[in-house]
């Protein structure tokens, strides 16, 4: 099938899914995943790889954009009421969903350097599924402001830890190899620092340049514009120079909500129009997801699931409480952060690029659970926003 | 911009950001470029695109085989095979699967068959790939790809013709087989000539038919006997005006079975003197029942030779075919000789490998006894009866 095809399929069968979906009462979300398993290269085929790799721009337009409304939540004035229970929390989870499938794995007898990278790949959390599900349940209150920030610091969290593993595997590979420690130093630490600051930095300036621009622009056409082109060139640019897509259109969602008068009208011109590209990237998700591996999971597989859940669900709640949080924030915080996706199969996709050799065990364990965390993750985040009571159902 | 953010902040922090883009940028490492592969990965490589590229190439070849294949069946009264000619129904085959002195060297027959008939192209000097396809006994396909070089001159059955060269060696098994370009169209026809196996283009293929349909071929077609007119001198030695001098006796041809001998002078047909071959021809090939009295000189005595009718005195297995021609074991008979061109026997149609047999009055398979009769005949024209191939021939050796 051609692309133009393919995605007009995409968007036809997101409505259906998205329908049947509010009929069943699950999260659209997962309507559009499984409307993308059924018609992907797992089932009935409709849509090919090579579809799937055509449409992939779309993808990183819809995770840009994702990520850019996610950033808005660091708007100081919104951060400084949960900024550091936020941290607490994120670091809590993390940390807690990373040792866990970490030591589990080694005691299951995997290498330390696939330990280590499952470990940090376990702590992501999908910040596009998650925030869908809010958007849907267009909730809106302490509970949803926390999960926001968390899931927006956690893929920070998560970049970073992954970061640091792959350098100590790097350090110690190459130490084998007898190569200069500063060559090593700089072939190694180099890509975390660059990632993470330079990404900050290009975000930063985007938006500073966008949020000048977006004062002399009025008409909300010429606004959507302005939005789009700002996240087309911060995704673009990120690309270009090897940074993080992901943090930096966190950066410039954040910039704009803290620099523009007009964040709030920006943010919303943007939501009102990008519910296509959110139901193609969610079917194309979906149609990504390989259902075959599922019964390769096995003895890893259930570790770095059950791991991973533990480590969120006992992280958020002990987190909270030690933040002195309402008893509900701290039962459900972790079920709302069940998803895993986009970050998670990008860190697969990097992992295989460095390490060849431990490549084809990350990727078979780590893609076979996303399939089933992407397909339970919004359920758990819609359920435990629904018992939140900040459900704003229209 | 909010009224809370300090516009000097932002643009010190903006600079800022610039920098670390910029020498991060620089700084960054590069992607390492692809290492080109090693010389022996690369030949590796080169060897499987080859590899495949042939596989690929040999797929492709034998598709286009068994897609020509229709157009070619197995004759199994010659043992060679049969290409359809021009029509369904009729097919041009060889005489045989050995390189023997055939003449003519293609047989155009008909046949009950269904297939389609391949497309006729005209003669082309360019060189390509050919298929040569040829059907066994069985009825499998037997088929070789071929590059032909080019066309070139020659002679078969003294006939010209022109003959794609190619670069497989072509053998009895691959006798009638068709050659088939890339297109399916038939380029030409496997046949034995001159003691080997040529491949004669299409374009002549026709002609050589169209040479072969003289009175004297369908005479030795239909009858298995070859006449020639008598010259000025033959006609002083059998002291006759008129007659028709019999070159050639195919064994088991119905002139051999109605008792016709190579060396006879046909006088007359059902009473009719005849001097020229086609007047014979069209006298055999009347419908009418009489007049298949043949009056002929043997040794200068008149005998009558009775023939069936046209029908009847098919032979070699096919009812139609424009010269039948039967396969047999070398005759053990005869002393081979040896023809010097220019010579009067080679110009009198004697060639080196005939078997003589006669010299004259003389029968003998011993050469001294054969030399002293040609020595005795002096400067008279003499009778040579001889063996080739399968055939008893006469000729007049006038010195």
């Amino acid at each position: 099938m051609n692309p133009l095809a393919s995605l007009g399929i995409i968007l036809v069968l997101a409505l259906l899914a998205g329908h049947l979906a509010k009929f069943v009462h699950v999260p659209q979300v997962t309507g559009y995943i499984l409307a993308g398993v059924a018609v992907g290269p797992s089932f009935l085929g409709w849509i090919s790889h090579e579809n799937l790799a055509s449409l992939e721009v779309f993808s990183e337009v819809a995770l840009g954009l994702i990520l850019f409304s996610i950033g808005s939540v660091f708007e100081v004035s919104r951060f400084r009421e949960i900024g550091r229970r936020a941290v607490l929390i994120t670091i809590t989870e993390s940390m807690l969903a990373g040792v866990i499938v970490s030591v589990g794995m080694r005691f299951a007898g995997q290498p330390w350097t696939v330990s280590m990278l499952l470990g940090a790949i376990a702590i992501e959390t999908a910040a596009a599924s998650t925030l869908m599900v809010m958007r849907e349940c267009n909730s809106a209150g302490p509970f949803t402001e926390m999960l926001t920030g968390v899931i927006a610091l956690n893929n920070i969290c998560c970049l970073v830890c992954f970061s640091l593993a792959a350098t100590a595997i790097d350090l110690s590979l190459r130490s084998n190899a007898n190569t200069g420690l500063s060559y090593t130093l700089q072939e190694s630490i180099f890509p975390l620092a660059w990632q993470l600051i330079g990404s900050a930095a290009l975000g930063y300036l985007i938006g500073v340049v966008f949020s000048a621009w977006a004062s002399r622009v009025n008409d909300p056409g010429e606004t959507l514009i302005l939005m789009a082109g700002a996240v087309l060139v911060c995704v673009g640019f990120a690309e270009w120079l090897d940074l993080s897509p992901l943090i930096a259109s966190l950066a410039v969602g954040a910039t704009m909500a803290n620099l523009s008068l007009r964040s709030r009208r920006l943010f919303d011109a943007l939501s009102r129009t990008d519910p296509p590209l959110y139901a193609i990237f969610f079917v194309i998700a979906g149609a990504d997801l390989n259902v075959a591996l599922l019964p390769s999971l096995g003895i890893f597989g259930a570790i770095y699931i059950l791991g991973r859940a533990a480590g969120k669900f006992a992280g958020t709640r002990y987190a909270a409480r030690l933040g002195g949080m309402k008893s509900g924030i701290q039962r459900l915080l972790g079920l709302a952060m069940l998803s895993q996706a986009g970050l998670a199969i990008g860190l697969v996709l990097v992992t295989e690029d460095r390490f060849p050799q431990i490549g084809p065990t990350i990727s078979t364990i780590v893609l076979a659970s996303v399939a089933i965390f992407e397909l339970v993750g919004p359920l758990g985040a819609r359920f435990a926003l629904q018992k939140s009571g900040e459900v704003r159902e229209q | 911009m909010k009224d809370s953010v300090d516009r000097k902040y932002v643009i010190v922090l903006g600079a800022v950001a610039l920098l670390i883009l910029v020498g991060g940028a620089f700084l960054r490492p590069k992607k390492a470029a692809p290492q080109p592969p090693s010389p022996s990965e690369n030949a590796n490589l080169q060897s499987r695109i080859q590899r495949d590229y042939l596989a690929e190439t040999a797929s492709y070849l034998a598709q286009r085989a068994q897609l020509v294949a229709q157009h070619v069946l197995y004759d199994a009264d010659h043992g060679s095979s049969a290409v359809v000619w021009e029509k369904p129904g009729q097919v041009l085959t060889t005489p045989g699967s050995t390189p023997a002195l055939f003449d003519p060297p293609l047989l155009l027959r008909t046949r009950e068959s269904g297939t389609a008939t391949p497309a006729h192209a005209a003669e082309q000097n360019s060189t390509g790939w050919l298929i040569v396809v040829a059907r066994t006994a069985s009825g499998s396909v037997l088929w070789t790809p071929a590059i032909y070089g080019g066309t070139r001159q020659s002679t078969c059955a003294n006939a010209g013709y022109n003959e794609l060269l190619l670069n497989v060696p072509l053998d009895g098994s691959l006798s009638g087989a068709g050659a088939f370009d890339l297109d399916g169209i038939l380029r030409g026809i496997v046949a034995p000539c001159n003691g080997t196996f040529h491949l004669i283009s299409v374009a002549s293929v026709a002609r050589l038919l169209q040479a072969f349909n003289t009175p004297e071929r369908q005479i030795r077609a239909a009858y298995g006997f070859l006449p020639s007119e008598l010259d000025g001198a033959a006609k002083r030695l059998f002291a006759t005006e008129s007659g028709l001098f019999v070159t050639e006796v195919a064994q088991d041809g119905a002139a051999q079975q109605a008792g016709l001998k190579a060396g006879d002078v046909i006088l007359s047909i059902g009473q009719r003197p005849v001097a020229q071959v086609a007047e014979l021809a069209n006298a055999l090939a009347s419908p009418a029942e009489v007049g298949r009295d043949l009056e002929v000189l043997r040794n200068s005595r008149r005998l009558s030779v009775t023939f069936p009718s046209a029908n009847d005195a098919a032979y070699a297995g096919s009812a139609d075919s424009t010269l039948g021609i039967r396969i047999l074991s070398p005759s053990p008979t005869g002393e081979t000789i040896v023809v010097e061109p220019g010579t009067p026997a080679y110009r009198s149609g004697l060639r080196t490998g005939d078997r003589v047999i006669q010299v004259g009055e003389t029968r003998s398979r011993t050469l001294a006894t054969l030399r002293g009769a040609f020595t005795r005949s002096g400067e008279r024209p003499v009778l040579v009866r001889y063996l080739r191939g399968a055939s008893e021939r006469a000729a007049l050796v006038e010195p």
